[in-house]
């Protein structure tokens, strides 16, 4: 039997704001516990909402950037229910008239291109953030966070997406889109960009949809992945076996048993018994005020992919690669000017920093490298000062500990050797050390050529000019 | 002149009479607590020596004037019904009300339901005109006012829970028990019937039946009150405070329990209002 996967999404993303949505608190994320509150933030009576605007700008960006309608008028209404993270006993949300409506992201997969539509993006106020202590039965709770302004981007319904691949590639669009856009940092490991998938299965060519599961507290886009698969393979196996019945719940994702686990189900849905804000007055977003927020935007991705192609005579696949993330097309724009070769500074960061940066598991946003230091050791490589390998290794120091390239070069005495001399004696000794191989060369084994070359490499440290070395060894196994 | 302020209006430090707030010592004080203590009026805790009042209802046997929603900041004044709190002045002596008024009036940015007007200034005209009785042209005013207070008083409270300041119940094994014990223990009756019937209004499948309706009964109240003031331009007598509570226009009463809704007077405004 063939099943189809239908999935739909919800990703709140966290405004990058200076304060919070209602008061003058920090919204930085990092600080100690507790120390970016006030008693707004504690729900302490007496104290009244006051909207920050710089939140609207930022969500109307968000609407413009995933080519929304843009409502004119909004107000905030109050989403009830009781936790202790939520100081007030509810959140300030929108549900009446959400800031944007009908959107779209393109997103591009293996399969093709596909337009994600969505429902609406609405503003809301983030919630604080329960900590469980340690051998205790209580907890602790941090207000912090409490108050963060947050949009979230609903997909549309019914729900349109089918595979893990446009699931990621739609995460990966909104990523770049927002924050290209300025709209937030998007780090989904400090939880500023979080996802809520729903997900159900249903026969090939069926058109109702099956039972509907929601996983929540996903934090990566790989337990994202794999929590789809793992999901879509359980509700596919209750449905073929019947030993499980599917029930439409909520369900949490566990990361290092890699399987999902029943958080409530439908019977246990809170009422929120939304209703207005009467204490938040309706803002209207006039043409002008949509207009002067739109002429702000900065140059987007695919805009500056298209850039990068022309200017810089990239491949597209580079140019793709190189403006995916805004951190990482500014560190190439940088190092490109330094250098002088484009070219040469795509190589670079493609196949090596972004290489760095996934052995690291760390976020290419957090990158903080000196770019003039990479155009440093291009240049070095290019006019034969070192050798490939060996600045590939000084530029990993440069990416982890921020050495000077060029004294550390001295210091380790890395510089390529180009010596006629030193090298014919490595090269004939490498060749002398292995008759075998030799025996191999001339009945036609051009494989072992590779051998000589790393032998000579070995005897040189890794610094011989590799140009040179080739060429030597051509001629010595050829005059033998 | 001594001011006394009622106790749902935050005066740093001093703690609340409520139950439900009996440990919490305010922080901060309220907006018109501020600008009292900054025109050199003194704050007087006892209520029998006062020359005026501060509070959200009218107290016996004063003039007492709500001034049109907005005016006076709610910053520092424990929520009830939010679309409806409004702080106004009680006096025996009208002249020394509107003088207060005068002081507490303002916009204030911690408030964002607060008017524009930086300033008011208030002038007393005695009015000579009729004064018929108007309710409003609604035949539920009543149910109107009590569905919407009983839905904004609910959630308004659903932030004291035991948990964070105020009173906390003893003896509990689990965090709700100790929510429900606290609430149970501090709330008096009157709160927890009108919560649940907040609750109930706004639940699924009431929300529409109840608490929508009356917002759209809410909305043409207001419109007919405001269409009769500018016919007439004038002041209309209303039996009670309800009006005002749901349109937000002011409203005036005087000792003998005569309460009337004022907005704009042929000779001159009887006060200064900006709606």
């Amino acid at each position: 039997m063939e099943y189809e996967v239908v999935m739909g999404i919800e990703v709140h993303v966290e405004l990058a704001t200076e304060s919070k949505l209602f008061c003058a608190c920090s919204a930085k994320f990092g600080a100690g516990a507790n120390e970016n509150i006030c008693p707004a933030c504690a729900g302490m009576p007496g104290f009244l909402p006051v909207l920050n605007k710089a939140a609207v700008e930022l969500a109307v960006k968000a609407g413009l950037v995933t080519g929304s309608e843009i409502t004119r008028r909004i107000t905030f209404d109050k989403k009830n229910y009781f936790y202790p993270d939520l100081s007030t006993g509810y959140q300030i949300t929108q549900w009446f008239s959400p800031i944007c409506k009908n959107g779209r992201v393109e997103i591009e997969t293996a399969s093709g291109a596909k337009t994600m539509r969505l429902k609406q993006i609405h503003i809301e106020e983030d919630a604080g953030k329960l900590v469980h202590m340690p051998h205790s039965s209580s907890s602790m709770v941090d207000y912090n966070r409490a108050g963060v302004p947050l949009i979230e981007i609903v997909s549309a319904y019914p729900p349109e997406f089918r595979t893990a691949d446009e699931v990621i590639a739609y995460l990966k669009k909104l990523q770049s889109l927002l924050v290209y856009a300025g709209v937030s940092d998007c780090k989904m490991h400090e939880g500023s960009m979080r996802a809520d998938i729903n997900i159900s299965v249903r026969k090939a060519g069926d058109e109702k949809l099956g039972t509907r599961v929601e996983i929540k507290n996903m934090n990566s886009l790989k337990a994202i992945a794999n929590a789809i698969e793992y999901e879509s393979d359980r509700q596919i196996e209750a449905l073929e076996t019947g030993y499980e019945e599917l029930v439409q719940e909520t369900r949490g994702w566990d990361e290092e048993k890699n399987m999902s686990f029943s958080m409530r189900s439908k019977e246990d849905a809170t009422d929120y018994r939304y209703f207005p804000n009467a204490d938040v007055m309706p803002v209207t977003v006039s043409a002008e005020w949509i207009e002067s927020i739109k002429s702000s935007l900065p140059e987007l991705a695919h805009e500056k992919l298209a850039r990068f192609a022309e200017q810089y005579k990239l491949s597209g696949y580079d140019a793709g690669i190189l403006t995916e993330n805004r951190r990482l097309s500014e560190i190439f724009e940088e190092t490109a000017l330094y250098c002088g070769s484009p070219k040469e500074a795509a190589n670079w960061l493609i196949s090596g920093l972004l290489d760095f940066v996934k052995e690291d598991g760390a976020e290419i946003e957090d990158i903080q490298i000196d770019c003039k230091k990479i155009a440093y050791l291009i240049t070095a490589v290019l006019n034969g000062v070192i050798n490939r390998p060996s600045a590939r290794a000084v530029f990993h120091k440069v990416y982890s500990e921020n050495i000077d390239p060029e004294a550390y070069i001295k210091a380790n005495n890395l510089g390529m050797i180009s010596d006629d001399g030193l090298l014919y004696r490595a090269c004939r000794e490498a060749v002398a050390e292995d008759p075998d191989g030799v025996k191999k060369y001339k009945n036609g084994n051009a494989k072992v050529f590779a051998a000589f070359v790393g032998g000579v490499m070995r005897k040189l440290k890794g610094k011989a000019n590799p140009d040179m070395v080739n060429e030597m060894i051509k001629k010595i196994l050829d005059d033998m | 002149m001594k001011v006394f302020v009622e106790d749902n209006i935050l005066i740093k430090d001093r703690m609340c009479k409520a139950k439900i707030l009996c440990n919490f010592k305010p922080p901060y004080s309220a907006a018109a607590v501020e600008k009292i203590l900054a025109a050199g009026m003194e704050i007087t805790d006892s209520q029998s020596g006062a020359d005026a009042v501060l509070g959200t209802s009218a107290p016996d046997n004063m003039f007492y004037i709500r001034p049109t929603y907005g005016t006076v900041s709610r910053y520092g004044l424990v929520a009830d019904v939010s679309s409806m709190d409004q702080i106004g002045v009680g006096a025996s002596n009208i002249g020394d009300a509107f003088a207060v008024l005068s002081v507490i009036a303002g916009h204030d940015e911690k408030d964002g339901t607060s008017l524009p007007a930086e300033k008011y200034e208030y002038e007393y005209y005695p009015y000579e005109g009729d004064l018929s009785i108007y309710t409003g042209g609604c035949d539920y005013l009543y149910e109107v006012y009590t569905i919407i207070a009983a839905a904004e008083f609910c959630n308004n409270v659903s932030r004291f829970d035991g948990l964070k300041f105020g009173y906390r119940a003893q003896n509990f094994s689990s965090m709700d028990e100790l929510v429900i014990k606290s609430r149970s223990e501090a709330f008096t009756l009157e709160s927890k019937l009108k919560a649940m019937m907040g609750a109930y209004v706004l639940s699924e499948g009431q929300f529409e039946k109840y608490y929508q309706k009356a917002v759209k009964a809410r909305r043409l109240i207001k419109q007919s009150v405001s269409e009769l003031f500018l016919r007439d331009n004038t002041v209309i007598g209303v039996p009670d405070m309800t009006i005002s509570y749901l349109t937000g226009f002011p409203a005036l009463a005087a000792p003998g329990g005569k309460i009337y809704l004022a907005y704009a007077h042929k000779e001159g405004l009887l006060w200064n209002t900006k709606l």
